[in-house]
């Protein structure tokens, strides 16, 4: 086993992984940029180490910064966490050069599942139903609109090389195709540097379902059942939740034996994720292979909490050279669990990403909630990297339980200072259809604006009293030379309470 | 009307909101830029952010159109003198990974540009002018 572990990454998850190697009795190393410089990660490290400047080219994403401060702080192996390097194939090369292990799949196991083409041949190889698509050859603007008329309507274009939603177009007749092409185009250059394109038959109203996989360096696979995924916004993953309302057990078998095929026909080693397209519900249910993550995803905990494996440990010893310690027949799905993303962005403007300091921030502290956060009262949430802040994740017995679990978390999850998505999620987990298990992937698109206006709803008398009597202790910091209106970070700390201190309370 | 509530500070941003017999805990925060409150899963401000919330007032809102938040600017899709309608894309930014686009507010001629490609911009400077006339009452 490892003695000392470097976490390429920020945030929730880098205080997901800090916190399983010490678990396992394994140093962390933590990484930050400038603008991490006290972020909560860097603080429960046993070490830290500076390697650039906010822009993330220069620090997380610099292959060459993050394994210089491997060498130099003697760490034997790097957890990549999700995002950033976490599938850059170079990224394993690079460790394997320098004699330093990569917590996740080989990096040529990484290119063949990162390219959609070769991705798509594998699974057809395997057995494994596939969504009707193609790459043009071609890829100017016309040969892709040809490639979007051939496979016909709707259809939807993305970049080859993506994930996570970023720069995806539906395209649902003739007249928008050149504009959402050009705009995917963009989107795919500014995120990942080349603006292949891959066109591929729109599913209408499907769900999003996807298997975790684990898979050891001695011939060994198994999955650990599916996620549902649907709950999405652009194309981002907002909640999740596992088991899948819709899913027989036979329609989970065939699924959970497809992505294991799929798994041992790639070649794959530790945790990944292949995911499904489910049309249909019941044993008359099709499914279609999407892409394989090959990484840790967000939403693993849901996984954790009805499976008992804690995954982010099994990746680890998974690296160490260490075989599955679970068998297939052996794991089942215990309760319900669902999770709830937590996004600095504001709901009532068109999620408009927010930036400004955590005046207030209390984590909600019940039986059957987890909260995996990377921030705590007093930091400045930057608009330099994903606006995810933390993930609610609630178990229950049955869905329904975990579902209220999940609610009366979120009503007592202050967070003041910036505006984020809490109240959306409690829209969202009253919903009528949220309630039957009625989700499909274009449920928010429907359903939004509805949901939103409800947002606007009337301040209560109780606000105006409760902002009475908050100014009359006094405000939280002295004005800092700032305008009213400027929504950037602070140059200066935050400590909220200091001012308050001489306060009657 | 609703009674007034009787609220008791309860020490490190905490209150208890006693109303109708019902009591709930309420979070707040003073800032400089308006009170912060968290009741029952929402988040109010009240006092000097509210004015930046969308509808608020469109009727006043001023000639120059900012960043909400500190961006890129990908793209300017106008020109100074362009004749815009309400709704159309006027300057693309980027932020956090997300486009993000800044649409005119309401028909009219675009009077400036302060803002170039590749820079960053900050929330509050101005973009670009489109000035609110008169004529646009009739909208």
């Amino acid at each position: 086993m490892f003695s000392r572990i470097l976490i390429a990454n920020r945030g929730e998850i880098a205080v997901r992984v800090i916190r399983a190697c010490r678990e396992m009795g394994i140093e962390s190393v933590a990484v930050y940029s400038d603008a991490d410089a006290r972020a909560l990660h860097t603080t429960l490290a046993d070490r830290r180490v500076r390697i650039g400047p906010a822009v993330a080219t220069e620090s997380y994403l610099s292959i060459d910064a993050i394994v210089g401060a491997a060498r130099s702080s003697g760490a034997q192996a790097i957890h990549p966490g999700y995002g950033f390097l976490a599938e850059n194939p170079h990224f394993p090369a690079a460790c394997d050069a320098a004699g330093i292990t990569f917590i996740g799949p080989p990096g040529d196991v990484m290119t063949r599942m990162g390219s959609k083409i070769a991705a798509r041949r594998l699974a057809q190889n395997a057995g494994v139903p596939i969504v009707p698509g193609e790459v043009p050859a071609d890829q100017s603007d016309d040969a892709i609109a040809a490639a979007v008329a051939r496979i016909g309507f709707p259809a939807l274009v993305k970049p080859s090389a993506g994930g996570g939603g970023i720069g995806m177009k539906a395209i649902r007749d003739p007249a928008s195709t050149a504009a959402a092409i050009a705009q995917a185009r963009r989107e795919a250059i500014a995120a990942f540097g080349d603006g292949t394109l891959y066109v591929e038959r729109l599913i209408d109203r499907p769900r999003h379902v996807e298997f975790q996989v684990l898979a050891d360096h001695h011939g060994n696979v198994i999955h650990l059942f599916e996620r549902e995924c649907s709950i999405q916004r652009r194309h981002q993953k907002i909640i999740e939740e596992t088991p899948a309302v819709v899913l027989s057990p036979a329609v989970r078998a065939r699924m959970g034996e497809a992505a294991v095929a799929l798994a041992r026909a790639a070649g794959y080693r530790n945790a990944g994720t292949v995911e499904f397209l489910l049309e249909g519900s019941g044993d008359a249910a099709r499914f279609y292979f999407l892409e394989m993550n090959t990484r840790l995803q967000v939403e693993h905990p849901v996984t954790e909490l009805v499976t008992g494996i804690d995954i982010v440990c099994a990746q680890i010893a998974i690296a160490a050279g260490e075989p599955l310690a679970w068998r297939q027949d052996a794991l089942s799905q215990r309760g319900h669990a669902i999770e709830a993303r937590v996004y600095a962005e504001d709901p009532e403007r068109d999620d408009l990403p927010q930036a400004g300091p955590l005046l207030l921030y209390r984590q909600p502290s019940m039986p059957g909630v987890r909260v995996d956060s990377g921030v705590v009262e007093g930091d400045e949430v930057s608009v330099h990297y994903d606006p995810l802040l933390a993930k609610l994740i609630a178990w229950g017995e049955t869905r329904e339980a975990a579902r209220r679990r999940a609610l009366a978390a979120l009503r007592d999850y202050p967070i003041l200072g910036i505006r984020t998505n809490i109240p959306l999620l409690i829209e969202l987990l009253e919903h009528p259809r949220m309630i039957a298990g009625a989700i499909d992937t274009g449920f928010l698109e429907a359903a939004g604006a509805a949901i939103r206006a409800r947002l606007g709803r009337e301040t209560p008398a109780a606000v105006d009293a409760v902002a009475r009597a908050a100014r009359s202790a006094g405000p939280s910091r002295p004005a800092a030379g700032r305008g009213a209106r400027s929504l950037a970070p602070a140059a200066v700390a935050i400590d909220p309470w200091t001012s308050l201190r001489g306060a009657r309370v | 009307m609703a009674p007034v509530s009787d609220v008791t500070p309860l020490g490190s941003g905490r209150y208890l909101v006693e109303q109708n017999g019902q009591t709930t805990i309420a979070y707040a925060v003073a800032s400089e830029r308006g009170t912060w409150v968290f009741l029952d899963g929402r988040t109010y401000i009240v006092g000097a952010e509210a004015a930046l919330r969308p509808g608020a007032s469109a009727a006043d809102e001023p000639d120059a159109l900012a960043a909400p938040m500190p961006a890129t600017v990908v793209r300017i899709d106008v020109t100074v003198g362009q004749r815009v309608t309400r709704g159309s894309l006027l300057v693309m930014l980027e932020a956090m990974k997300m486009e993000l686009p800044i649409r005119a507010p309401r028909d009219g001629q675009v009077a400036a540009i302060h803002c170039r490609v590749g820079e960053i911009v900050q929330p509050g400077v101005p973009l670009l002018e489109l000035p609110s006339r008169a004529e646009s009452d009739q909208t």
